[in-house]
């Protein structure tokens, strides 16, 4: 697996530095994603699996992550498991390609900010960038 | 008139008519020279049988010293064929002592005409009358005894020896039935002999009053001759016998053969080299499609056959093949109509001494249906496999569209970043080339996707080309990549680098892994120790490729490790229960095996053998 911990896309937005986290097992997908939502003015840092993210956590917290569900390691469902485990409220917004209603209604279920399908409309995704930054970001575990 | 009228011209007639008949047999059956030797001394007794009724009736010595010596002159050829027959017959007796024997006669023969009266008396002094058996009356001689007569006893004495000598001779050689006849003939002929010979030198000697009687004992050396002759015809007709009984089980074994040719509706025809046609039945008339009463010579006949099968056909007339005269060939054989019939011939090429080809024998049979039965049968079982194939793409529908989306979202959401740069001026353009170089990247691989999906589907026949298996395992997993990932399977790849190619259909032989790939999955939901999914590839002691997919389920029942491989068997809700059966049928067709087994450290272990391509 490709470990890539952060790679930031600096883009000139000095009102809004808000770090999001992209957490995709897929390169070109996390590459793809982190450099649309830094022209939003985001500073982005991405991690090839929840393990890694999780792990970053105590070092550098982001404002919001983008999670995929389907990883190796560990996926999305277990890192929010563990996060509300440990009472954490970062807001997340999952981005996945599978798109049962099942899968759906279990992700919202445990507070995720919102349920994104792959693939994902630029204005899609901001919009929903800005609904989880604006609940504001709580305290990490 | 007494008996002896009566007797001696019957004795003189029955002498005549065997020897006729000996000679008409001789002069038909060329080459049988004792019959011609037989027939003479025949002829010899029925004069000699004249001769001595006259010697009996003659009252005076001048007649009776007259008959006599033309006696002797006929005896003279009577005893040498004895000897000749015994020679002729059995092809034994020594040759010096027949020589010698046959001088000794030819001068006694010399002595008898001008050594006295004749060869017994150099004169004859008087008749003698005398009563004889039956109230007949007999005229005997009385006269002195020619010295040369010694002669004709010494070369009797030498007759006696041949025939003794001739008789052991054949027994030396072992031939039991032989050695009955030779003692049969030589012994008979030796008593009789003696009989009539002891009886004349009494006579001669004046020890005996009585008229020369050599007649009886010469007529019964010749019937001893005759059956000898005859017990030869006897066996002739039984072999002659045999052979038209086993004539007539020949002909009724023909028959049941033409009626089972008849039946199997099998083609015999036949190729001469002489005249260079094939000769066809009314059956391979029609099974090659010649019609009525035309002349086929070879060429035309090979045209019949398609040209692509031809060349079996064609070598079996070829003169400079060598070797094994039995061929089989199995072609299509294209009629004027058009209509196209596949023929299996059998056959068998007999050879000249040089080793040219002379004559081609062949039995051929129409097994169009049987063919086409094969056919239709080939393209059920690909049916069914793309069947199965399509079956098992849907149980993984949701692994490929997230296959498919991967790329799709990183080609939208790099495009919707590369408008963003295009508006951003010429300092970006470098990450906007980056970009774009991503999206094609990503396009690139959506298009992967689509095509092992393609040729997963495609309903082409098997297409056999050199692989190389790890490649087949690495697209496999590439392949069932996310749906691992969602059912949280890991899997351990160990793959020997030096693996032998084989020779297969790339799409069938992923269709078997995967399938495998997708039960151990499936095994592992239902229990087991945990989720990892070994794949390796090996090399068997046969030099086989050899691929194990073990899982770490529940394992098989010991009765169902055969079972699961037939068809409608399943474990699983949601499946037909075809997929291993297909498998199995697929890897058979490969010229592998695929069997199912327990692992000592838990699961299941599905393993295939294909074998190695030949280099």
């Amino acid at each position: 697996m490709n470990m890539q911990f952060a790679i930031a896309y600096s883009w000139p937005m000095p009102n809004a530095r808000a770090l999001i986290a992209v957490v995709d097992d897929e390169a070109a997908v996390r590459k793809a994603i982190a450099r649309l939502i830094s022209f939003a003015g985001y500073e982005v840092v991405t991690y090839g699996d929840g393990a890694q993210f999780m792990q970053s956590l105590a070092l550098r917290r982001p404002q919001c992550v983008l999670l995929d569900l389907h990883m190796p390691v560990m996926g999305g469902a277990e890192v929010q498991a563990r996060l509300a485990a440990c009472g954490d409220p970062l807001p997340v917004i999952v981005i996945t390609g599978q798109d049962s209603d099942q899968t759906r209604d279990r992700v919202l279920a445990c507070g995720t900010s919102a349920f994104l399908r792959k693939p994902v409309d630029e204005q899609v995704l901001l919009d929903a960038i800005a609904v989880a930054l604006s609940k504001g970001v709580g305290d990490p575990c | 008139m007494s008996w002896i009228d009566i007797a001696w011209p019957m004795m003189g007639g029955a002498s005549l008519t065997l020897g006729l008949i000996h000679l008409v047999t001789w002069i038909q059956q060329h080459g049988r020279h004792e019959r011609l030797i037989f027939a003479i001394a025949a002829f010899a007794v029925a004069i000699l049988s004249v001769l001595e009724l006259q010697a009996m009736r003659a009252d005076s010595p001048d007649e009776h010293a007259r008959v006599l010596r033309w006696g002797y002159l006929v005896l003279t050829p009577l005893m040498i064929a004895f000897p000749l027959f015994v020679r002729v017959r059995f092809r034994a007796g020594r040759l010096d002592l027949l020589v010698a024997f046959v001088v000794l006669r030819l001068l006694a023969l010399v002595a008898n005409f001008v050594g006295g009266a004749n060869l017994s008396f150099t004169e004859i002094h008087a008749m003698l009358p005398v009563a004889a058996w039956g109230g007949a009356h007999v005229f005997v001689p009385i006269g002195t005894t020619n010295p040369w007569v010694v002669l004709a006893h010494v070369a009797v004495l030498l007759l006696i020896v041949f025939l003794f000598d001739a008789q052991r001779e054949v027994r030396r050689r072992g031939d039991d039935d032989e050695y009955r006849a030779a003692r049969r003939v030589c012994l008979g002929m030796i008593v009789f002999l003696l009989t009539a010979v002891g009886s004349a030198a009494l006579i001669t000697y004046g020890q005996l009053q009585l008229p020369f009687i050599v007649n009886p004992p010469f007529l019964a050396m010749l019937a001893i001759m005759s059956y000898e002759l005859s017990s030869e015809v006897v066996r002739g007709a039984a072999t002659a016998q045999r052979l038209s009984r086993s004539e007539a089980m020949l002909r009724e074994s023909e028959q049941r053969s033409e009626l089972a040719v008849q039946a199997a509706r099998i083609a015999t025809w036949s190729w001469c080299a002489a005249d260079g046609q094939i000769a066809l039945g009314d059956r391979g008339r029609e099974l090659f499609g010649f019609a009525g009463a035309q002349q086929v010579d070879l060429e035309r006949f090979l045209q019949r056959i398609h040209a692509d099968d031809r060349e079996c056909m064609r070598s079996v007339f070829d003169p400079t093949r060598q070797g094994e005269p039995h061929f089989e060939c199995e072609y299509r054989v294209m009629h004027e109509d058009g209509s196209i019939h596949w023929v299996a011939t059998r056959g068998r090429t007999q050879h000249d001494p040089n080793g040219l080809p002379v004559a081609v024998l062949g039995a051929s049979l129409d097994v169009s249906r049987v063919r086409e039965a094969e056919h239709e049968s080939n393209q059920q079982r690909s049916e069914l496999a793309h069947l199965a194939r399509v079956a098992t793409i849907g149980e993984m529908s949701a692994s490929l569209a997230h296959e498919l989306n991967q790329p799709l979202t990183a080609i939208l959401a790099n495009s919707q970043a590369a408008l963003h740069l295009l508006g951003g001026g010429p300092e970006h353009r470098a990450e906007l080339e980056e970009t774009l170089v991503d999206i094609a990247a990503s396009g690139k691989r959506a298009g992967e996707v689509i095509r092992r999906l393609r040729s997963m589907l495609t309903k082409s026949g098997p297409q056999h080309r050199p692989l190389d298996l790890n490649h087949v395992v690495s697209e496999v997993v590439q392949l069932y990549r996310s749906e691992l990932i969602n059912r949280e399977v890991v899997v351990e790849l160990e793959l020997l680098p030096e693996l032998p190619v084989v020779l297969g259909d790339r799409v069938q032989l992923q269709q078997v892994l995967l399938n495998l790939v997708i039960n151990a999955c499936d095994a592992m939901d239902h229990g087991g120790q945990g989720r990892c999914l070994s794949i390796a590839t090996a090399i068997d002691p046969e030099g086989n490729a050899l691929v194990s997919v073990r899982d770490l389920g529940g394992g098989i029942a010991a009765d169902q490790l055969e079972r699961v491989f037939e068809p409608f068997v399943t474990t699983k809700s949601d499946g037909m229960g075809l997929g291993l059966s297909v498998c199995r049928t697929l890897v058979r067709e490969h010229g592998g095996r695929l069997w199912a087994m327990n692992h000592p450290g838990g699961g299941a272990v599905f393993q295939f053998t294909l074998p190695a391509q030949a280099l």
